[in-house]
């Protein structure tokens, strides 16, 4: 017979005789034995603990659980708000750099047409091009009054590379470098004129002033 | 509600009562216990084990049940701050006259005691958890017997010692066991 079965007939009042004068024995003599025993007592205390007490416990347990989230949910507010914050705060910020960046552009483009409106181009030289005769110099302003400023360019880059402070070289790559939008490498171009010769050019005051 | 129909209403489960007692004395222990280096939610811990403690193990109140809540909930924070050995560094420390007293102590551990049964009651077959429990509502072994289909009042008996059995094994594997039953 298993000790827990013995424990509970004789709590029960069933063990007599030889049996309850055993057990008393055990009980006196056997740690163990008393030891459990004592901790049989406290489950069937707890059981019966359980049965009186379980529904105030579930009541009280059930508040417990409703009032602790709400000690969780102030703060989990607070991630929501900051959450939130986060959600405006961002697009607004991309919102107004996309505005700056539109902004920029619109003014680059209203001066680039202000420009436009006074610039004019060099007079043409009515050069000739190198087929017919000429010099290279020639031949590049001669396709340049022509507005074919691909084989104009080329050859001025071709004349710059022996002569890189070459004045007419310089000037109509300005001219070209401007034309196409490159405006950095026009102010490059220009900045190596000599103005005094190029002061009344309409370009470098545009660009440069 | 007066101080005794809060006291009573938590041992019935009224839940209305519950609910008062929460707003009433929770926020004046919470506030007590966040100036002594815890926590809302330790607060709040603290204050459920206090309730459990009062609603199983208290059957006679001889002050006023809010003072008791109170002075039990302190007195066993500074318990905690004692074995979390911060307590030097609080104000609790200055407070002398707080501490758990023989009976309050005893009543602490009879709770622990009750928690430690409750985890492993909890862990046993619901056979198990049901058979020990209609037993000792008092419902007539028959029934019993019919409810979860038990041949005979032996095999019975002999299931409920079996669940007894490893209920005591795992309480006693437990490293709160000894601590509590020496």
């Amino acid at each position: 017979m298993k000790k827990e079965e013995l424990y509970r007939r004789y709590l029960a009042g069933e063990l007599g005789g030889d049996q309850l004068l055993s057990f008393e024995q055990r009980l006196s003599e056997e740690v163990d034995f008393r030891e459990d025993f004592e901790l049989y007592k406290e489950m069937e205390g707890f059981v019966e603990e359980r049965v009186k007490k379980m529904d105030a416990l579930e009541v009280l347990r059930g508040v417990s659980s409703e009032q602790k989230s709400r000690i969780k949910n102030p703060r989990n507010n607070v991630i929501v708000s900051n959450k939130l914050l986060w959600f405006l705060i961002i697009p607004s910020l991309v919102g107004m750099f996309v505005a700056w960046l539109a902004s920029s552009k619109m003014q680059e483009i209203k001066n680039r047409e202000l420009i436009m409106a006074e610039y004019k181009y060099p007079p043409n030289k009515g050069t000739r091009s190198l087929e017919v005769a000429g010099t290279k110099l020639d031949s590049a302003i001669h396709y340049f009054d022509l507005r074919r400023m691909a084989k104009s360019e080329q050859l001025f880059l071709e004349i710059l590379a022996i002569d890189s402070l070459h004045q007419d070289a310089n000037r109509y790559m300005g001219h070209i470098s401007f034309l196409k939008g490159a405006d950095n490498k026009s102010k490059y171009y220009c900045s190596k004129l000599d103005r005094l010769i190029y002061q009344d050019s309409i370009l470098l005051k545009l660009l440069l002033e | 509600m007066s101080d005794l129909e809060l006291y009573k209403g938590l041992k019935n489960g009224d839940r209305n009562a519950v609910l008062e007692i929460y707003s009433r004395l929770l926020p004046r222990v919470k506030s007590w216990v966040t100036a002594n280096n815890g926590t809302e939610a330790d607060a709040h811990d603290l204050f459920q084990e206090t309730l459990e403690t009062i609603l199983l193990k208290v059957d006679v109140i001889h002050s006023s049940f809010e003072g008791l809540v109170i002075k039990m909930s302190k007195n066993k924070w500074i318990d905690t701050l004692r074995k979390q050995k911060t307590i030097d560094k609080t104000k609790a420390y200055l407070e002398k006259s707080e501490s758990l007293n023989e009976d309050e102590h005893l009543k602490m551990t009879e709770y622990h005691k009750y928690k430690l049964m409750e985890k492993y009651f909890s862990k046993l077959s619901n056979t198990c958890q049901q058979l020990m429990v209609l037993l000792k509502e008092g419902v007539s072994v028959q029934e019993v017997m019919k409810k979860l289909n038990f041949s005979s009042a032996n095999t019975m008996y002999r299931r409920k010692a079996a669940c007894i059995e490893r209920w005591g094994q795992l309480v006693k594997k437990d490293v709160r066991y000894k601590e509590l039953y020496s």
